[in-house]
């Protein structure tokens, strides 16, 4: 127990030392660094590290979701649309709400799978091209607002990052720490390494899946009213949930997090929007086409899940 | 000895003045010159219209010979990842942005943040809600018009008209469709009997093209540029009975325009110039020489056909660019490069001889 704790640590640590690596190397690109620019950087993390919080947990409960960016899509287009002109307060509640409406289609997935029984990847993907449809119904051109002071909630007024900072933060400690604590947190790591053996040692493997299903899309929704409150727009492309719900895969694989279940946490995959924030804009000072920014992240992920493999692979044989 | 006292002292007091001058005009120019610092934000790489745009910009700032260096942001990304490189390119000290914007309001924040800090930012190519900004672009509302007007005119004023539009939803596609069906409605004769959105992808034109392409369906066609493969498809589909079509200044499109004159093809090259960045750079050095510059710039399109404009047309045909080249050389009155200037595609600070 005490070896795979160290060693998940251990990955915890190689994901900061990348990320710090990462971080001294892109601010000697800029002439300056100060409030402003530590602000660009934690609005350019904010909408793909909860993302990749959210599939994270799913993916630690043996699943995978591949409708967490329609999610985010989803309840940006809500958000930006019914929290046009309106006031502080009204603002705030409608916050609540569409958080709530994101758990609500997260749980309703959930149940899908746990009822029905299909694997995780053919119901998500099938939901995301549904709530994609319902985005763009929702809002057919990119376009809406936000109440200015809600925006300035989650992003912080120029050039203060400490508002997005909290964001980023706060998710962390109210949500992952109690339940990673609780007997979800348990039943999560539990199902995620084995159905089976959850299901005999008397774990509800539907209703932990519905749950872990249910907080995804709280993540999902908190990601899209965060980029409701940075972009004060929305748009309703699938390009841009397919991309975001890739990233959050991404995220969480370099997060540490195994895809094949079981394994992981939140602070890594938080980490890790950071690394590939920085792979991009890195390249991009240098004048060199992000596109191959795709290439660098593509080779770490499949380098990440190969070695985290043969990893677990050793601490499981020499047990 | 007196006189020639005179002479040494004229000769110094002009020898001292030339170097003076001479020394002034060294000092001069560099002060005047070479110091505005540009930033580029493009949201879509890769794309060969949006490189001609980026290098009309650098193109044209190198010959301004006020520019000391341009620094382009450019990749696919999303509003999140634009505003973010909006953000870097005012930490980096420009002191204009010239963006292609994405998303008609998302970046509205970051360029907020740039106009406040005193920056001057320009939109190119498609309009933002960002209030303090300037726009230069194609007027797409005239190019919806003067299309059609040319394209009704070929038709002998009936027909049926096979509409392929862009991308339901993009600002330059719901302007183009408001021009086009103003002139159609003035013509009863007419009617657009299939309409049909490409999304500016060349597969998805050239399969519909050949899907819907019948003998005696149509009697013209209007693209909104996705056009040379839709001139193609009629080879094989009407068996070169070709029926005019209306498209972009892409650079095949031009080629064909011009050879199948002689098979009977009318082709409407209504230009959409990529090197409005070359305009956008002008408008931008303008504005920073602190001239009066109005919010909004739009280029006036006129429709050309080998019948009226075939000079023009020989010329835009450029064989040593690809197919998708858009091929418009030079806006008179804001770009002055030449075409190998543009094909050259370097900033100020790229080489030695300030990329000239």
């Amino acid at each position: 127990m005490n070896v795979i704790q160290l060693k998940r640590q251990s990955w915890n640590l190689a994901i900061i030392l990348l990320a710090l690596v990462l971080g001294i190397w892109r601010i000697s690109q800029l002439p300056q660094f100060g409030a402003y620019e530590a602000r660009t950087f934690v609005l350019g993390i904010l909408p793909i590290a909860l993302l990749s919080m959210g599939q994270a947990i799913i993916i630690i409960g043996g699943g995978i979701n591949l409708a967490i960016g329609a999610e985010a899509v989803l309840i940006n287009c809500l958000s930006a649309r019914y929290m046009q002109d309106t006031t502080f307060t009204e603002s705030v509640v409608l916050a609540i709400v569409f958080i709530l409406v994101g758990m609500l289609i997260g749980a309703l997935i959930g149940w899908i799978i746990a009822v029905s029984g299909i694997a995780d990847i053919v119901v998500t993907l099938a939901t995301s091209f549904l709530l994609v449809g319902v985005a763009m119904y929702v809002m057919p051109q990119p376009g809406g607002g936000v109440n200015q002071q809600f925006a300035d909630l989650v992003s912080g007024k120029v050039p203060n990052f400490i508002p997005p900072l909290i964001w980023l933060i706060l998710p962390i400690i109210l949500i992952w720490i109690p339940l990673y604590r609780s007997k979800l947190g348990i039943s999560m790591y539990a199902i995620g390494s084995s159905k089976e053996a959850a299901f005999l040692s008397g774990v509800n493997v539907k209703l932990t899946k519905i749950k872990l299903y249910a907080i995804g899309g709280l993540f999902a929704g908190l990601s899209g009213l965060v980029l409701t409150g940075i972009t004060l727009s929305s748009s309703p492309f699938a390009n841009i949930s397919n991309t975001a719900t890739l990233n959050s895969v991404a995220g969480a694989v370099l997060g540490g997090v195994a895809l094949s279940g079981g394994v992981g946490g939140l602070v890594g995959p938080a980490l890790a929007a950071l690394i590939l924030f920085f792979i991009p804009t890195i390249l991009l000072a240098y004048g060199i086409d992000p596109a191959y920014s795709q290439i660098i992240t593509g080779a770490l992920t499949i380098f990440v899940v190969l070695f985290g493999g043969l990893l677990r692979k050793r601490t499981a044989g020499k047990k | 000895m007196n006189l020639s006292t005179k002479h040494v002292k004229a000769g110094l007091a002009v020898a001292t003045s030339i170097t003076l001058m001479a020394g002034a005009a060294v000092f001069a120019a560099p002060a005047q010159a070479n110091n505005y610092k540009i930033g580029v934000s493009n949201s879509w790489a890769g794309n060969s219209w949006r490189e001609t745009m980026v290098c009309a910009i650098k193109a044209e700032a190198t010959l301004s010979g006020k520019v000391a260096s341009v620094t382009v942001l450019s990749r696919n990304t999303d509003a999140a990842g634009q505003s973010a490189d909006i953000r870097t390119l005012k930490t980096q000290g420009v002191n204009a942005i010239i963006v292609n914007s994405g998303d008609p309001s998302a970046n509205n924040a970051a360029i907020a943040e740039a106009v406040a800090a005193g920056i001057k930012v320009i939109t190119v190519d498609n309009s933002t809600t960002a209030p303090n900004t300037t726009f230069v672009a194609n007027d797409q509302v005239a190019y919806g018009r003067v299309g059609a007007k040319a394209l009704i005119k070929a038709m002998g004023g009936k027909g049926n008209i096979l509409y392929m539009r862009g991308a339901s939803g993009a600002g330059a596609d719901t302007d183009r469709d408001k021009g086009f069906r103003e002139v159609v409605a003035k013509y009863p004769k007419v009617k657009i009997t299939k309409e049909v959105f490409t999304n500016w992808d060349w597969a998805t034109g050239g399969t519909l093209a050949n899907q819907l392409l019948v003998p005696g369906k149509f009697q013209g066609v209007w693209t909104s540029g996705i056009d040379y493969n839709v001139v193609t498809a009629m080879g094989k589909k009407l068996k070169n009975k070709y029926i005019p079509v209306v498209g972009s200044d892409n650079n095949e499109f031009i080629r064909l325009s011009n050879t199948l004159t002689s098979k009977g093809f009318v082709g409407i090259v209504v230009p959409n110039p990529a090197i409005v960045g070359g305009a956008a750079l002008k408008v931008a050095v303008d504005l920073l020489d602190g001239k009066m510059v109005p919010a909004t710039n739009l280029l006036k399109p006129k429709a050309l056909t080998v019948k009226k404009n075939k000079k023009n047309l020989a010329s835009r045909y450029v064989p040593t660019q690809e197919a998708t080249f858009s091929s418009t050389l030079s806006l008179p009155g804001y770009t002055t490069f030449t075409p190998a200037q543009l094909f050259r595609c370097k900033a100020p600070q790229d080489s030695n001889d300030g990329g000239r």
